[in-house]
Order: structure tokens, then C-alpha cells, then sequence
């Protein structure tokens, strides 16, 4: 079991690698606005202003 | 709706579903009562095929949809829209919304053009770009978000947007030599969201913005302690029941330890801290038992893990720690929603000055960061941004929210002139004396915004109570520490007092009523009432007296003219008259003379001479022959309007119109002969009725306070006493069918100062005064009151003087208001009983050696988190409780109308807050 010595510290240090991203994510606003990002990822860019019709989605 | 659906349709906005309903605005979905719909659609459309074959593939179905638009702004909207090439923003909206978007109406301020005068700052980015962040007006729901991101292609220059919903904040990342935000503006302006710099109150947000991270990074690195240390926690558990090498249980409870002794000393610093600070300032608080019992139970862990023996807690503490955290940050969340709605407000009713510098241009900046001695120009219709004097021009003002004066006073070179104060007439140059922080203005806002942080007599009781609960709990966990500590050793004594002092919750107690009280705030400013100051609502629970102003509270305050008994070609010498004055009769009296005869102008009467006599009428020359307007001087009429009496329309239609309203007669003189009568009339409110009888039934006294003359303010009471008038007669007679409401007093004929005073003395019979009136005229009344609660008028100056505000003007409202307040006091009182209940008995328990720390830190978070659930519980605007609001469906589309915007402000105010 003397393996505990050497797997409960990499053990907590990978855990505390995973907080450290979190916690920059925080800090760097992702968490801000819950609301909005949810329903950009359903938007498609619509190429505007480009050869209008061929591969806007919205087309018929 | 699945998000299959979603997607699919966002794929076809051309389905079924999506397609505009019949009768709708295509643009913002109201209702459009156009009678002629034929002729308003056959111009744009023309005009968005143009756009559309020119700039998209258009598809066909979308044109032969029936087009049908509300106003020409989301005409204009629509086809911009189309321009750009974003129909799916109609899809988008329709799948996220059921509520409408109504667009608004553009007010973009010109203060965008210079944004380093208007003190908004401005980072420049190293490819030379600026990035900005803006307030957005108007922005509702997601589909709106999308409209403005997507529209950033289509302006050269514009690099990068990103709308942040939960404080309507739009960051702009633009290229300055090929755009500016002015430009920007001016795009979303005409799709219909205003942008504004962020102005001093969303600093303070964008600062909350901050606390918040900070309370989530907390949350996190307690959560990450408290689970590691509690697995580590089950080894040692597991290692003690099947055995474990020595070793190993040491390494694991040093390793647990530091957990537990990280967990107090990152994430439970702010603990410590809020201890430290109320222990300097002298001031119990509830925080020093928890940093007490975080700080015994980390003593306590590291010596029991150093010396290999006695009971180590570092798993609670984490826990505890967690738990507190979590707390903290929801409790935080309700008071930042509150503030939320409140900035939203606020925002509303900046005040933007024109800024004229040595050399005679003109910049805009908002009025807070207006210098002493700078000169600012105000145009007629404006507001003076800050204290000065004026320097050109004379006009005249309204100074209504500060004396309560209703007429305007006129103003030269050299006179002083108050910020917020209305320009009537003329433009005027001031030169500021006091502005910002300093002006009278800013003087006042400050106590709006310290009315947030005020403590009401009940939250201070609580306080107090909370102050002595700390010393007492100190004072028995250092008696439980020596006396346990003495008879069965350290590790037992440690045990005990951590206990108590983690179950010892006075949070209990001193969060209840300012959480309940929060919460109350927050859900009122959901109802569209908006309240600055908790204390109103302690105060509203016990019923008083209740003095209602008449004109535009109890009634509509817009005065028509129902009826004109005299020779029409008198009526243009008339209107030449009463262009003269502003006053809501003589109003009135012109769109009914433009109204019957649009063809006159008033321009060729000769009019001089012209006197007003306030309460009495208007009287000058108009083409050499004396003209008088104005109420029948009882002295001298009384055989002229008997008389006339008799002359009074009977056409029934009229007489049915008339019984609806509150009448006044207006009499007409030339020189000196009575040559004819108006009869006006103002509407009373449906829910009025309602409403008083609701108040009533709650043991509230009613009382009518008018500046109109005594007979007209009788003639409302008599209406309201529940009788309906069935004749003109009826009316200038005062009959009605007495039942209902019962009035304690009717006094008409009160100027503001009057009104001031009948307040003052009626305090001090009645334990409750309460005064609702407008924002415009009644304000010294209001502000003397116990509560005063305003439902006209603007919100700043509204809530400048009254406590409480309701923009919407639904009467009802106040009904809803009285019965929260009580659910509120008696929604604390709740919570101190059960606070107090619990502590007495666990506080026992812990000290008589019942409670493992363990169970005490599961148990401090569930106390305190059932006070939560039972302040959120309080019954505070429920829907049962409520008086029917049947009158709305009486009141046809306008009250349709209006509950659609509500419904769409509260669902703004809703997603302001994300939980």
C-alpha cells in the first residue's frame, strides 16, 4: 500500500489541475451569461452579402 | 418543444408554424387595428420586393404571406430585416418566444458620438481596434441577441459583438477609422435597440459581475476540498473497521487535515474577514460564531492529525465551508437581482446634457460627468441636467418635483435653476453651479440607491436580536469548552463546542427579514411596483388611512370634451384663446375645436391681454371682444347655470358616456355676456371600484384628496361609492346609490401645500398614512406621507419622492402591494419563531453531547437553508390572494395591450437574473 505516498498526491494534484482550469474559466467570463451561448450552437452562419441564395439554409 | 423541432424549423422559417399570424404585426407581433390595412401594405411591400430581389434569395412564400405592420418603425424594421438577409430571425423569435417584441421607438442618444467626453471607457486593442462595452435598451429575449450579433457583417468595420442577456450589455469590438459606435448605434437603432454608455449604476453591475466570479471560484475550490477531503475521510473509515497500517492513517489524516485546513483558510477567508471586520467595528455579527467554529474545528484538526490522536473534523469543516458558500452566493443572487431591475430603471431615465465648450461646439456627456462651470444648453421639452444659473435665454420651467408647484415659473439671465427641473418654453444657456454627486438630483439618487442597503426597524430588531444570540452562543461554547474539557478531556470538549457553535444558526434569524424583505422587492418589481425602500412594506401591513388623488389616479387625467352647448363659429375665437395656456382643460378644449373644425387657424385671431387665473380659467382679448373661460364663479352663476341647465344635452348616447365620467362644466363669457358651456369629462379607471373595496375589506380608511374644485372630487366619491349614474341630471346632482365604498373624508380644492398639510395632520390620527398620487403635482404630499406610492409621471422623479412606484398605473396594484406587505411581517415573524425554536433546541442537544460535529455541519446548512426555502415561501403577490382582474377583459384592447408589455417586461426582468 505504500503506493498511497506516490497516488494520493497525483491523485489531488490531477483533481486540483482540473479546478485550476475551472476556476479559469470563471475568471475569464464564461460562466457570465448562462443564457445566450445555449442558443447561439443552434444558429447557423449565414453567409450574408456573398452569392445570396445557393447555401443559405433558409433558402427553399 | 424539442430541440429537434428547433433546429428543423430554424432550417424551414418558411413552415407552417412560423408564418406571421393574421392581424398581426408581421415585425413585433402586436395586434394591429388598422382600418384600411389594403393601403398601408401596398407601398412597402413593393419596397421589400425591391430589397429582397436585389440583396437575397428571397423566398417566394414569405412575399405572398400577408404582410401587415403596426407602425411604420417596424415597417421599417421588417424590411432592413430583409435587407440583411435575416428572415430567420422571425423563425427564431416565434420558437423561443410567445410574447411579442415590440420595438421602440428610436431614442438614440447623440452622446455615442464622443465617448471619451461621456467618460465610457474604451480599450484599444493591439490590431488598432477599439472594444467597448454598452448598454442595450430594448434587447427581450434571445432572438434579439441573435438579431444584433448577426447584423455585425453587414457594417464595414464592425469586428466582433457580443450581447451578454443577464445585464442587456452589448461589447463592441470596431475598427475606429472605418466606423464608430455612433454608426453602430445608428444600425440598431433602426432595427430598435438603443444603446447608451453604461453609465455609474452599471459600473456597480459590471462590479457585481466580479463578486460573482468571486463566489463561483469560492464554491469551486470549497467544492474540490470538500470532496477530496471527504474520500479520504471514507478511507480512514473503512481503514478503521478492517484495519490499516499506522503509517498510512497518518499519512491520510495529514493529508485530510491540510484539506480541511486550505478549505478555511481560501474559500472560508471571507468568514474570517466579515468576522474580523464587525469584532472592529463592534458590531455582533453573525459570521463570528462560524469563523469561531472554523477556527476551533481547524485547531482542533491540525493537532489531532500533528499528534497522531483525538478526533479530527477536516472533512465537516470542508463541508461546512461548501455549504456556508453556497449560501452566501444564493443569498447574494437576490439581492443583485433587485438591484438588477432597478439599474434597468434607472437606465431608462438617463439624462443626457449638450455640453457647449469655450469655442462653441457642442458635445454631448451624460449629466454625472458634467463639471462646475461648464455651459449647457437645454432645448424646450428638456430637462436641466445639473444645478446652475442661467446665463441666455429666458423660458419658463416646471419645478414640479420639488415644490410640488404645477405650473411653471418663468425664468431669466441670472436666476438660479435646480437640476431636473423641466424647460417649458424657450432654450436657455446654464452655467453649472453643482453637478454629479453634488446637484440636488444626485442627492437624491443617492438615497434611492442607499434605500438598498437601508435597514428597516424589523431588519435592525433582527440585528440586535442576532447581536445578543452571538454573545450568547460565545458565551455558552466557552462554558461547554472548559466544563467538558475538565471532566472527560480535550478531544470531547472540542467536540461539543464545535458542535454548538456550527449548529448555533443565527443566520436563521438575521437573514430571514432581509431575505423575506428581498424577495418581496425583487417579486414586486416583477409585478411592475417598484419599491425603494423596504421600510414601506412594514409599514403598509397595518392599516391606516389611504388618501387617493382624483385626477389620473382614480381616473385617467385625459379630459375630453364631451359636450359644447353654445354657437360653433364661437369655437375658433376659443381655440385662439386657449393656445395659450397648457393647462389639461384648455388642452382638451382645443382637440375638440381642431377636432370639429380641422380647417381653422388659430395664428390670424389677434390675441392679447391674456390672463390665467390658476383654478379659474383663462381670459384675454381675441379680435377686440373680451373673452372668459373658465369655472362659473358660484357668486355670480348660479342663475345663468340654472338657465342653462335646462339646454344640456339629453341625447341618450351622450348621457351613457357621461355616466362613466367625472364631469365638469366650463363656461364661456364674451364680454361679460354667458354665451355657452363645455361639458368635459375624465374617465374614471375600471379597477378603481375594485380595487378600494378591496382596501376596504382589509380595514383601510379611504379618503380623497383633489386639487380639482370640491364638487367634482364629491362627484367622484359619490361615483365610487358604488352607485352608477344613470343621467346628466344624476350627475351635477351628486346622486348615487350609496353602497361599497365608504369615504372618511372628500376634500377638493387643495393646492399642493394644502394637500401637505391635510397629510401632516392626518398622521397623526391614523398609525398609517398613505398617500397615492402622481409624480407631477402631488409630490411634497407624497414624500410627507408614511408611504407614499406614485402612479404617474416619470420614474425618476417618482420615485425621488415616494418610496413606492408604480409605472403601470393599475390601481390594483396597490391591493396586491398591501396584502404582500402583510404576508411579509408575517412571513418574518414565521421565520423568528422557527429560527428561534430550532437554536433552543439544538443549541441544548449540542451542549449535552447529542450532536457529532458531523451531524451539526449537515445540520447549520439545512437550517439555514430551510429559513431560505421559508422566506422564498412567503407568501408575498401570490396569485390566490389577489382581487379578480375580470376588469382587465372590460377594458378591451388597450388593457390587452398593456398586460401583453407587462408580461414582456417581467420576463425581461426575469432573465436578468439566472439561477
Amino acid at each position: 500500500m505504500s503506493v498511497l505516498y506516490i497516488a494520493l498526491p497525483i491523485a489531488i494534484l490531477l483533481g486540483g489541475a482540473g479546478l485550476l482550469a475551472c476556476l479559469y474559466c470563471i475568471r475569464s467570463g464564461q460562466y457570465d451569461d448562462l443564457e445566450s451561448p445555449s442558443v447561439r450552437v443552434l444558429i447557423d452562419d449565414v453567409p450574408v452579402n456573398t452569392q445570396a441564395g445557393s447555401d443559405d439554409p433558409c433558402g427553399p | 418543444m424539442s430541440i429537434d423541432d428547433c433546429v428543423k424549423s430554424l432550417h424551414a422559417p418558411e413552415s407552417e408554424a412560423c408564418l406571421p399570424r393574421a392581424a398581426r404585426c408581421t415585425h413585433c407581433g402586436l395586434e394591429t387595428n388598422l382600418h384600411d390595412p389594403a393601403t398601408w401594405f401596398s407601398e412597402p411591400r413593393g419596397k421589400i420586393e425591391d430589397v429582397a430581389s436585389h440583396h437575397v434569395a428571397s423566398d417566394p412564400s414569405v412575399t405572398e404571406d400577408p404582410l401587415a405592420f403596426c407602425c411604420h418603425g417596424c415597417m421599417g424594421a421588417y424590411a432592413l430585416i430583409h435587407e440583411m438577409g435575416l428572415e430567420a430571425f422571425y423563425s427564431l423569435r416565434d420558437q423561443r418566444a410567445s410574447e411579442v417584441v415590440p420595438v421602440h421607438p428610436d431614442k438614440q442618444s447623440t452622446v455615442l458620438a464622443d465617448l471619451d467626453a461621456a467618460g465610457v471607457p474604451v480599450e484599444h486593442l493591439a490590431d488598432g481596434s477599439c472594444r467597448v462595452r454598452l448598454a442595450v435598451d430594448g434587447l427581450h429575449c434571445a432572438a434579439c441577441s441573435w438579431l444584433i450579433e448577426r447584423m455585425q457583417p453587414n457594417v464595414p468595420g464592425w469586428r466582433s459583438a457580443r450581447v451578454r442577456m443577464s445585464d442587456a450589455s452589448l461589447e463592441l469590438i470596431y475598427d475606429p477609422r472605418a466606423t464608430s459606435p455612433m454608426k453602430i448605434a445608428d444600425r440598431l437603432s433602426q432595427v430598435g435597440y438603443s444603446l447608451s454608455p453604461l453609465d455609474s449604476w452599471e459600473d456597480e453591475d459590471s462590479s457585481d459581475a466580479l463578486v460573482r466570479r468571486e463566489h463561483w471560484v469560492g464554491m469551486a475550490v470549497a467544492f474540490f476540498l470538500a470532496a477530496n477531503s471527504m474520500w479520504i475521510a471514507i478511507s480512514l473509515y473503512a481503514g478503521e473497521s478492517t484495519g490499516m497500517a499506522p503509517s498510512h492513517e497518518q499519512f491520510l489524516r495529514i493529508v485530510g487535515a491540510l484539506l480541511g485546513f486550505f478549505a478555511a483558510i481560501f474559500p472560508g477567508r471571507i468568514f474570517f474577514r466579515t468576522a474580523w471586520e464587525s469584532i472592529r467595528a463592534g458590531v455582533p455579527h453573525v459570521d463570528i460564531p462560524v469563523a469561531l467554529g472554523l477556527a476551533v474545528g481547524t485547531i482542533g484538526s491540525l493537532v489531532g492529525a500533528l499528534s497522531g490522536h483525538g478526533h479530527i473534523y477536516f472533512d465537516s469543516l470542508a463541508s461546512l465551508v461548501f455549504l456556508l458558500r453556497i449560501g452566501r452566493y444564493i443569498q447574494f443572487r437576490a439581492q443583485y437581482r433587485t438591484g438588477v431591475s432597478l439599474s434597468k430603471l434607472m437606465r431608462m431615465n438617463s439624462v443626457v446634457a449638450s455640453r457647449i465648450g469655450p469655442d462653441g461646439a457642442r458635445s454631448s456627456v451624460p449629466s454625472h460627468r458634467l463639471q462646475n462651470e461648464d455651459v449647457v444648453e437645454v432645448l424646450p421639452g428638456q430637462i436641466v441636467p445639473a444645478d446652475g444659473v442661467v446665463i441666455e435665454g429666458a423660458t419658463t420651467i416646471q419645478t414640479a418635483f420639488i415644490t410640488g408647484e404645477s405650473r411653471p415659473v418663468p425664468l431669466r439671465v441670472g436666476q438660479e435653476v435646480v437640476g431636473g427641473s423641466l424647460n417649458d418654453q424657450a432654450p436657455i444657456r446654464v452655467r453649472v453651479t453643482a453637478a454629479g454627486n453634488d446637484s440636488r438630483i444626485g442627492k437624491l439618487s443617492e438615497l434611492v440607491r442607499d434605500a438598498s442597503t437601508q435597514r428597516t426597524p424589523l431588519i435592525q430588531l433582527a440585528d440586535r436580536i442576532g447581536g445578543v444570540f452571538v454573545w450568547v452562543v460565545i458565551g455558552l461554547s466557552i462554558v461547554t469548552f472548559i466544563g467538558w474539557t475538565l471532566f472527560t478531556g480535550l478531544g470531547n470538549g472540542v467536540d461539543r463546542t464545535v458542535s454548538l457553535l456550527t449548529i448555533a444558526c443565527p443566520c436563521a434569524l438575521a437573514l430571514a427579514a432581509p431575505l423575506v424583505i428581498t424577495v418581496t422587492l425583487g417579486r414586486a418589481a416583477r409585478e411592475q411596483i417598484w419599491i425603494r425602500d423596504g421600510n414601506c412594506l412594514e409599514r403598509l401591513a397595518q392599516p391606516g388611512i389611504i388618501w387617493f388623488d382624483k385626477t389620473g389616479t382614480l381616473t385617467y387625467g385625459d379630459l375630453r370634451v364631451i359636450d359644447w352647448n353654445g354657437p360653433t363659429d364661437l369655437l375658433p375665437h376659443i381655440a385662439a384663446l386657449e393656445s395659450h395656456s397648457e393647462h389639461p382643460t384648455a388642452r382638451a378644449i382645443r382637440n375638440f375645436v381642431f377636432e370639429r373644425l380641422p380647417k381653422i387657424d388659430v395664428k390670424k385671431f389677434q390675441v392679447d391681454t391674456v390672463k390665467q387665473t390658476f383654478g379659474k380659467g383663462i381670459a384675454g382679448r381675441v379680435n377686440e371682444s373680451h373673452l372668459r373661460i373658465g369655472v362659473m364663479e358660484l357668486t355670480a352663476g348660479n342663475g345663468v347655470a340654472g338657465s342653462l341647465n335646462s339646454t344640456i344635452s339629453t341625447d341618450p348616447s351622450r348621457a351613457i358616456e357621461i355616466s362613466d365620467s367625472v364631469c365638469q362644466t366650463i363656461d364661456v363669457w364674451v364680454d361679460e355676456a354667458h354665451v355657452g358651456r363645455f361639458n368635459i369629462g375624465d374617465r374614471l379607471r375600471p379597477e378603481a371600484r375594485q380595487t378600494l373595496g378591496y382596501l376596504q375589506s382589509c380595514g383601510w380608511k379611504l379618503a380623497l384628496l383633489s386639487g380639482d374644485r370640491q364638487d367634482v372630487a364629491d362627484q367622484v366619491a359619490g361615483q365610487l361609492r358604488g352607485g352608477r349614474l344613470h343621467s346628466v341630471d344624476d350627475i351635477h346632482a351628486g346622486n348615487a346609490i350609496p353602497a361599497g365604498v365608504e369615504w372618511v373624508e372628500c376634500r377638493g380644492g387643495c393646492s399642493p401645500e394644502e394637500k401637505l398639510a391635510i397629510i401632516r395632520e392626518s398622521r397623526q390620527h391614523y398609525p398609517t398614512t398613505v398617500m397615492v398620487g402622481d409624480g407631477i403635482n402631488d409630490t411634497a404630499a407624497l414624500a410627507r406621507a408614511d408611504v407614499g406610492i406614485a402612479v404617474r409621471g416619470s420614474g425618476e422623479n417618482c420615485l425621488r419622492h415616494a418610496p413606492i412606484y408604480i409605472p403601470s398605473n393599475q390601481l390594483d396594484a396597490i391591493a396586491k402591494l398591501v396584502d404582500a406587505s402583510r404576508n411579509t411581517v408575517r412571513g418574518i415573524h414565521r421565520c423568528f419563531t422557527a429560527s428561534l425554536i430550532y437554536n433552543t433546541i439544538t443549541i441544548s442537544l449540542a451542549i449535552s453531547g447529542w450532536i457529532h460535529p458531523l451531524i451539526a455541519a449537515i445540520f447549520m446548512p439545512i437550517s439555514g437553508l430551510t429559513v431560505l426555502a421559508m422566506a422564498l415561501s412567503a407568501n408575498t403577490f401570490s396569485k390566490a390572494t389577489l382581487p379578480s382582474r375580470t376588469h382587465l377583459e372590460e377594458h378591451g384592447p388597450t388593457g390587452s395591450r398593456r398586460r401583453s408589455h407587462h408580461s414582456m417586461r417581467s420576463r425581461e426582468i426575469r432573465s436578468g437574473g439566472v439561477l
